[in-house]
């Protein structure tokens, strides 16, 4: 199985080539696109899905900023502005929000935990269809680092009427986004399916 | 005469990278469907453009964001926002703003539009930078839904009641919706479609 994927094709115009095979990254000679990206070893995967699984807890729930006016003060998570989007009569933008800041990062955690400590271990597991399609197709919905992005927008936008204060889930919620952009960039197909194939054999 | 996986009767799995044979249905790595272009991408691409066009023009039109407090009221559109931020010198966040939400998805249905175009015509003009062009508009489309998430944080941290809220406005869902769908559109692209044309008088 592993010897046949000799043969390679560039996915963005579908140019055959013969591949050196010498684990690295190759580029196709027509159009200049990624044709193979070699990954990081699994253990790298597979830490860094555990840290964002532990850093996920923390950022999601602890407030991420506080805002005083007057007297009164206000803390928020995304999970008030869901609350406030569903209350409002948004509920398609609520989902919408939900999913791309809460869920999506969530199975991707999970998922890419469950499929890289199967392979590091080499272990046999029937779900690795399963695993590999929800990352493939997951991987652009998960919008951790425009949450961020969007964070340090609002502070701007608020520094002008009252005073911003950072909360205790900001930390966690910088380390979780740099986990899981870390992770994605890291995706490799190719790895992880001579690791599944690899752990077959033995 | 360069070959492609058409002229030589290869099919390229877009999951794990596998080239297999045009008579293997099914991926003997990864075991998904195996299609030699990516099903209906024309006119899959150009359904969700057309309907992100539509999207695009309430979502730039009709107020996205109000503002209450006990001496005003305001409705602003996306413009009003950024305008608000050049107004109090705020130039990087500005330009920020105005890139993501009015500028990469214009630019991004706009790119889209002409790919598809080149796709009919068969045309063979800079097709190396019209792959660059996609895979820019891959990357960049999401951080659309920046405005999103910053309309989010600030309503559930300017949320004292009468004193002072903000409420969404209309055009958040619309614009929500456009950019899903751009999303959408760039994913159903197969730009292998760009170079299937006349291969042979190469």
């Amino acid at each position: 199985m592993i010897d046949e994927m000799k043969t390679l094709c560039c996915p963005s115009c579908g140019l055959m080539l013969k591949s050196e095979d010498k684990g690295n990254s190759v580029k196709c000679p027509r159009c200049y696109a990624l044709v193979i990206k070699e990954g990081h070893r699994l253990s790298y995967d597979l830490a860094l899905s555990i840290a964002a699984l532990i850093l996920y807890f923390p950022a999601m729930f602890l407030p991420i900023l506080s805002y005083k006016m007057g007297l009164a003060t206000q803390t928020g998570n995304m999970f008030f502005a869901l609350k406030y989007f569903y209350e409002d009569g948004y509920e398609l933008l609520s989902v919408i929000v939900f999913f791309t800041t809460i869920l999506a990062p969530f199975i991707y955690i999970i998922t890419s935990f469950l499929m890289f400590s199967a392979l590091y271990e080499k272990r046999k597991t029937k779900f690795m269809n399963m695993y590999f399609s929800i990352l493939f197709y997951l991987r652009e919905w998960v919008m951790l680092d425009i949450y961020i992005i969007s964070i340090l927008v609002s502070i701007v936008k608020l520094q002008a009427t009252a005073d911003v204060m950072f909360g205790s889930g900001l930390i966690f919620l910088v380390g979780l986004s740099l986990c899981s952009f870390l992770l994605s960039n890291a995706f490799s197909p190719r790895k992880i399916w001579r690791a599944y194939h690899a752990s077959d054999r033995s | 005469m360069q070959a492609t996986d058409l002229s030589t009767d290869h099919v390229l799995c877009l999951h794990c990278q596998h080239v297999s044979k045009t008579n293997v249905k099914y991926c003997p790595v990864c075991d998904q469907v195996l299609h030699q272009r990516k099903r209906d991408s024309y006119v899959r691409t150009l359904a969700f453009t057309i309907a992100a066009l539509i999207f695009y023009i309430p979502a730039n039109y009709f107020p996205i964001m109000k503002t209450e407090t006990l001496i005003f009221y305001e409705n602003s559109t996306i413009l009003d926002g950024i305008f608000y931020f050049f107004e109090h010198g705020e130039y990087f966040v500005g330009t920020v703003i105005f890139m993501a939400s009015v500028f990469v998805p214009l630019v991004k249905l706009l790119v889209l539009i002409f790919l598809l175009y080149s796709v009919k015509m068969g045309s063979k003009w800079k097709r190396v930078d019209k792959n660059q062009l996609y895979t820019t508009i891959y990357i960049i489309g999401r951080w659309s839904m920046l405005d999103i998430f910053v309309m989010g944080i600030m309503i559930s941290m300017v949320h004292f009641g009468d004193i002072a809220m903000v409420t969404l406005g209309w055009a958040s869902l619309s614009f929500a919706t456009m950019v899903v769908l751009t999303m959408f559109a760039t994913e159903s692209f197969d730009t292998r479609l760009l170079w299937d044309e006349n291969d042979e008088n190469e």
